[in-house]
C-alpha cells in the first residue's frame, strides 16, 4: 500500500516537472488520477487568491465547487494551457457569482469602492509590509481593496496567468476594457502603496 | 523609496508589469513589481488543502476504479480465499458470472450515476473502493442487492459490445476463473483465482481456448479482436508481471490499447513487456506507451522510445541506461531534454557518448547549457562556448 502510494506520489512528481499543462490536461481527461492532482496543484493556488479577493472568506468553499465543476466538465474542454486556465477562472468566476447571489451580504462588501477603505489605507500595516517583502495574503488583501473590475483585471493577468486577451473572454469584455482596468489598477495600487 | 509617485506609472511598464513578474527575478525595490510577485508566489500548503475532496470528485466522474482495486483483490489469507471463492460461486448460480461482483463494486455502473452521487464532500462508490477492496467486503455486498436478478441484469455485457478496460479487467478475472475452475475439476489441483500468479497461469492455460469461446466473453474477444488476443489484452488491463503469449502483443487492436486509462496502463510492469519483440512493440500506439510508468518505459527499445512525444520521454530519460540513451537520435534526445532541471539534465547528458553529446548539445538553448558543468561542454564548437 505505501509502495502504491510512494510510486504514485514519484508519477505526479513525473507529470508535474516532465509534462506541460496542455499534456497533463489531456492525461486528466483520459482519466488519469495523477495528471489531475497535479492539475488541482498548479491552478488551485491561483483561483483561490482569485476567489478571495471576489468572495473573501468563502473562498475555499467557493473552490470546492469549482473543482466539482471542473471534474464533471473536464472531458468537455478542449484548447491548449491558457485555454485551460481562462476556463477554469471561467468557472470560479461564475461559482463565486452564485455565491454572491445566495449571499448578498458580501456581495455588499465585496462591491464597496476604493474611496471607502482610504481611510484605512494610509499608514496601514499592510501597506508597510508591502515595502519590505510582503505575504501573499498581505498581496491580495491590498489588491481586493481596488473596484471590482479592476482587481479582477490585475488578477486574472498576474496571478491566474492569462493574457489580455484570454482575461477578456472570462470576464465578458473586450480586450481594451480589460488593458485600461488593469492598467488603471496597477496606479491605483501604487497609490495605495505610496501612502 | 517613492520612485512609483502616483500617476506616473505609464502604459508599457504597466503592460510589462501584467504580463508576469519572473520568479526569483529581483525586484529591485520597486513596491509595486513586488507585490505582485508575491501576488503571484508559488503555493503555500494551506493552499492545497482541498486536494482530496478533488481527487473524489475526479473518480466520481472518471469512473476509474482505485488503481489498486486489482492487487485489493488478491489473496491474502485462506478466509479471504473462501469468501472469494464463494463470491464466484455465488455468482455462477447467478447465471452472471463473475460480473455479479464487478456490480456490486460500482465497475459497470453506466457514468451517469456519477453526477448523482458525486458530491465533493461525500464518498462515492469509486472513492469508498480506494481504501478497502478485501474479498471480504466483496463478499458481503452480494446480499446488499435488492435481487439476484438486478446484479446481473446491470451487469450482463451486450453481445459483443466493446468493453472498457476497466469493465475488461472484470470480465478477464471472471475468464480466469472459469479457466481455473475448468482445470481444476479435472487435475483436482488447488483453486487460487485471484493472486497475481494465478490469474496469469489461468490466462496461460491451454483451457482458455475453449473457456473464451463461452457466450459470456464475447464481449471481451470483440474488444481484443479475436479470441487468440484475449489472454494478452487481459494481462495488460489487469497489469499481470507476465503476458501469456508476448510474441503477439502486436496483433492488439491499437483502439483498445488506446483506450486503456492511465490508471491502469501506468501500472503495467516492464516485466510484462520484456518478452516482446521490437517489431510488436513498434506496432504499440503511442497513445498507449505514453500512458506506461517511466520505469517500465525505461526497458523499451530505443526505437520505440525515439517514437514517444518529448513530454513523455522527458520523464524517462533520466531513468534510462547509457547503453539505451546513446541509440536514440541526437533530435529526439535535445527535444526531450529542452526545459528539463539543470540537475537532471547534467545527469542524462554526463551519461550521453562524447559523439552524440556534442550533436546534442548544440540544438539546446544556450540558456540550458550556461547551467552545465564546463567539463561536459567540452568539445562543442568554440564560437558556441564563447558565446555562453
Amino acid at each position: 500500500m505505501d509502495r502504491t502510494a510512494n510510486l504514485s506520489a514519484d508519477r505526479v512528481t513525473a507529470i508535474a516537472t516532465a509534462t506541460d499543462l496542455a499534456d497533463t490536461v489531456r492525461l486528466a481527461q483520459e482519466g488519469d488520477e495523477d495528471a489531475f492532482r497535479v492539475l488541482y496543484r498548479d491552478i488551485n493556488p491561483r483561483i483561490l487568491r482569485y476567489l478571495r479577493v471576489i468572495v473573501g472568506n468563502d473562498a475555499e468553499d467557493v473552490a470546492s465547487e469549482t473543482w466539482l465543476h471542473i471534474a464533471r466538465g473536464l472531458r468537455t474542454f478542449t484548447g491548449d494551457s491558457d485555454g485551460f486556465r481562462g476556463w477554469t477562472a471561467t468557472i470560479a468566476r461564475n461559482r463565486a457569482t452564485d455565491h454572491l447571489r445566495a449571499h448578498r451580504r458580501r456581495a455588499a462588501t465585496v462591491a464597496m469602492p476604493v474611496e471607502e477603505f482610504s481611510e484605512l489605507a494610509g499608514g496601514d500595516d499592510t501597506a508597510a509590509r508591502a515595502l519590505e517583502g510582503i505575504s501573499t495574503d498581505a498581496a491580495i488583501g491590498l489588491i481586493a481593496r481596488l473596484p471590482k473590475d479592476q482587481a479582477e483585471a490585475v488578477l486574472l493577468r498576474t496571478v491566474i496567468g492569462l493574457d489580455a486577451e484570454s482575461a477578456a473572454k472570462v470576464l465578458g469584455k473586450r480586450a481594451g476594457a480589460v488593458r485600461t482596468a488593469a492598467y488603471r489598477g496597477l496606479r491605483k495600487l501604487s497609490d495605495l502603496l505610496a501612502e | 523609496m517613492n520612485s512609483l509617485r502616483p500617476g506616473r506609472l505609464r502604459r508599457p511598464a504597466a503592460e510589462q508589469l501584467l504580463d508576469g513578474v519572473p520568479t526569483g527575478r529581483p525586484v529591485g525595490g520597486d513596491p509595486l513589481a513586488s507585490l505582485l510577485a508575491a501576488a503571484a508566489a508559488p503555493p503555500h500548503t494551506a493552499e492545497q488543502a482541498g486536494e482530496d475532496a478533488a481527487i473524489t470528485a475526479f473518480r466520481a466522474e472518471h469512473l476509474v476504479p482505485a488503481s489498486n482495486l486489482g492487487r485489493g483483490q488478491m489473496i491474502k489469507s485462506p478466509l479471504a480465499k473462501i469468501l472469494t471463492m464463494k463470491v464466484g460461486a455465488l455468482a455462477l448460480a447467478l447465471g452472471a458470472g463473475g460480473v455479479a461482483v464487478a456490480a456490486t463494486t460500482g465497475a459497470f455502473t453506466p457514468s451517469g450515476h456519477a453526477s448523482t452521487t458525486g458530491s465533493i464532500t461525500t464518498p462515492v462508490a469509486s472513492g469508498s473502493q480506494a481504501s478497502g477492496s478485501h474479498a471480504s467486503v466483496k463478499a458481503s455486498m452480494p446480499g446488499t442487492h435488492t435481487g439476484a436478478s438486478a446484479s446481473g441484469h446491470a451487469a450482463v455485457p451486450t453481445v459483443g459490445s466493446i468493453l472498457s478496460a476497466v469493465d475488461a479487467a472484470q470480465v478477464c478475472r471472471e475468464l480466469a476463473g472459469k479457466v481455473e475452475r475448468t482445470v481444476a475439476s479435472t487435475d483436482g489441483s488447488a483453486v487460487a483465482i485471484m493472486t497475481e500468479t494465478g490469474l496469469q497461469n489461468a490466462l496461460d492455460n491451454p483451457a482458455l481456448s475453449q473457456v473464451v469461446d463461452n457466450p459470456e466473453f464475447v464481449s471481451l474477444v470483440a474488444t481484443a479482436e479475436g479470441r487468440g488476443n484475449a489472454p494478452d489484452y487481459c494481462g495488460l488491463v489487469l497489469h499481470l508481471a507476465k503476458l501469456a503469449s508476448p510474441a503477439t502483443l502486436g496483433n492488439l487492436p491499437g483502439s483498445a490499447l488506446s483506450a486503456i486509462p492511465a490508471s491502469i496502463a501506468s501500472q503495467i510492469p516492464g516485466s510484462a513487456l520484456t518478452g516482446v519483440p521490437t517489431s510488436g512493440l513498434s506496432k504499440l500506439p503511442v497513445r498507449f506507451l505514453s500512458k506506461l510508468s517511466a520505469p517500465a518505459l525505461s526497458g523499451l527499445p530505443a526505437s520505440v522510445l525515439a517514437e514517444l512525444p518529448a513530454s513523455v520521454l522527458k520523464g524517462v530519460l533520466p531513468a534510462l541506461p547509457a547503453g539505451a540513451l546513446a541509440q536514440l537520435p541526437a533530435k529526439v534526445l535535445a527535444g526531450a531534454m529542452n526545459g528539463m532541471p539543470t540537475g537532471t539534465l547534467t545527469g542524462v547528458v554526463s551519461r550521453l557518448p562524447v559523439g552524440l553529446r556534442t550533436q546534442t548539445l548544440p540544438m539546446l538553448p544556450k540558456s540550458a547549457l550556461a547551467g552545465l558543468p564546463k567539463s561536459l561542454l567540452a568539445g562543442l564548437p568554440g564560437s558556441l562556448l564563447s558565446s555562453l
